[in-house]
């Protein structure tokens, strides 16, 4: 085995990953070869050496809480999740933003969101003035064109501070919309057919439908209401 | 608590059981830390990117398609985190680590930064050697040191470093050759040797 070939073994055979026929060639060779030595007793000084460094305790105690439950135990989880990560004043309008889009996402909406102004406009009703049944595909593709708008606005409020709570930030709201839309299209045709049963044996119009949405969420308790 | 294989914990998470993820970061968070603590060379630094590694998990455990391999898979993402966070930190506390004993980008003067007296084992022994080690590896390139800590400190595989860096595994370990030989010159330049190794013991 020539010096050359050994280049290739030497940290296979240091850190013991050189095949077996390899390893008997290797050793023969090293019993030769006093450069090879040399270089194998360098390599063990240097990983003995590195071994000396040490780290900073880790004191890691994460504890995940959120389970895979409802849609009121899912909005719980997500205000958590934020309170934990936003501080700062634009996160906090942020955070005012989904709790927006939290509620559009239970009802049939018309929304329009007008990013220079930040000003959200919405008429809502889950058995508005129309008596049609809900429209599942339009209501997706307006949840998409606001979560878009809300992700572009969500950008420009974040510019300011540092990219890496900019990335975090937009990580988690996105992981927050998909799952949220998931969940929403789920949840809506129970939340829609349990209403109309509710209307028809109360005969009760449910006119003030965001109201009505808040005051479930309220009861739950999965927002809290500042009158 | 009896002991569960990562598999099983990930098939009972996958059912609906917090508790068993749970499991799954108890066991994994500190090794997480350690390692992105070696690589990006913070300790708050080191904590966010664990705690999003966690949370990377927990959203796309249900993508993982082979749940023997979890314990790649969250080095995988851990070590993409650490890279894109040096990347957006170009001007960060590592920067400013090597700086501070590169002076002027010129590594023949480390002696002179570090150690001013002749005399090795005395200085070494007033320096902290962990941190002389953690200076050392900051002057590798970054694809050399995460190759040496993977092995050296993380007892990986090369095959098993070559699957979670996607990269050939000739180039790992030539990453590694180069690695450690780089490591030898800077350490033999500090005069750190055996003696001072075996005296730090």
């Amino acid at each position: 085995m020539k010096c050359e070939k050994t280049k290739e073994y030497i940290i296979d055979f240091f850190y013991d990953e050189i095949p077996e026929e390899e390893r008997i060639n290797f050793e023969s060779h090293l019993k030769e070869c006093k450069k090879c030595r040399e270089e194998l007793a360098e390599l063990k000084k240097t990983s003995k050496a590195m071994k000396m460094w040490k780290i900073p305790e880790p004191n890691m105690n994460l504890e995940f809480t959120s389970e895979r439950g409802t849609f009121f135990d899912k909005i719980k989880d997500l205000a958590g999740l934020f309170s934990t990560f936003i501080k700062k004043p634009a996160y906090v309008f942020t955070v005012s933003l989904m709790a927006v889009f939290l509620v559009l996402s239970f009802s049939n909406f018309k929304a329009s969101y007008n990013p220079d102004t930040g000003s959200f406009s919405i008429s809502t009703s889950i058995f508005g003035s129309s008596s049609d049944p809900v429209n599942e595909g339009v209501i997706n593709q307006q949840l998409e064109i606001i979560q878009q708008k809300l992700l572009e606005r969500l950008n420009l409020i974040l510019t300011d501070y540092d990219n890496f709570n900019r990335d975090r930030t937009e990580r988690i709201v996105m992981n927050a919309m998909n799952e949220l839309q998931i969940q929403r299209e789920r949840d809506f045709a129970t939340f829609g057919s349990s209403l109309v049963s509710l209307q028809e044996t109360t005969g009760e119009k449910f006119d003030n439908t965001l109201a009505f949405v808040l005051g479930l969420m309220e009861q739950s308790g999965a927002i809290e209401i500042k009158k | 608590m009896t002991f569960a294989a990562d598999t099983e914990l990930i098939e009972n998470f996958l059912n609906g059981d917090i508790n068993s993820f749970n499991r799954l970061v108890h066991r994994w968070q500190n090794r997480l830390y350690s390692f992105a603590y070696r690589y990006v060379m913070n300790e708050q630094d080191a904590k966010e990117i664990v705690q999003s590694a966690l949370i990377k998990a927990y959203k796309n455990l249900n993508r993982l398609k082979e749940p023997e391999k979890f314990s790649s898979w969250i080095f995988q993402i851990t070590v993409n985190l650490c890279k894109d966070h040096l990347k957006r930190n170009s001007k960060n506390r590592y920067a400013e680590l090597t700086d501070d004993i590169l002076t002027n980008g010129n590594s023949s003067n480390l002696n002179n930064a570090v150690i001013s007296d002749s005399d090795p084992v005395s200085n070494i022994n007033q320096l902290d050697l962990s941190s002389i080690i953690k200076r050392s590896l900051a002057q590798l390139s970054e694809e050399q040191r995460v190759v040496i800590i993977m092995k050296e400190y993380e007892g990986f595989k090369f095959s098993e470093i070559a699957e979670m860096l996607n990269v050939p595994l000739s180039t790992v370990k030539s990453r590694m050759y180069y690695g450690i030989t780089q490591m030898q010159k800077i350490l033999k330049k500090l005069n750190i040797d055996e003696e001072v190794v075996f005296n730090e013991m």
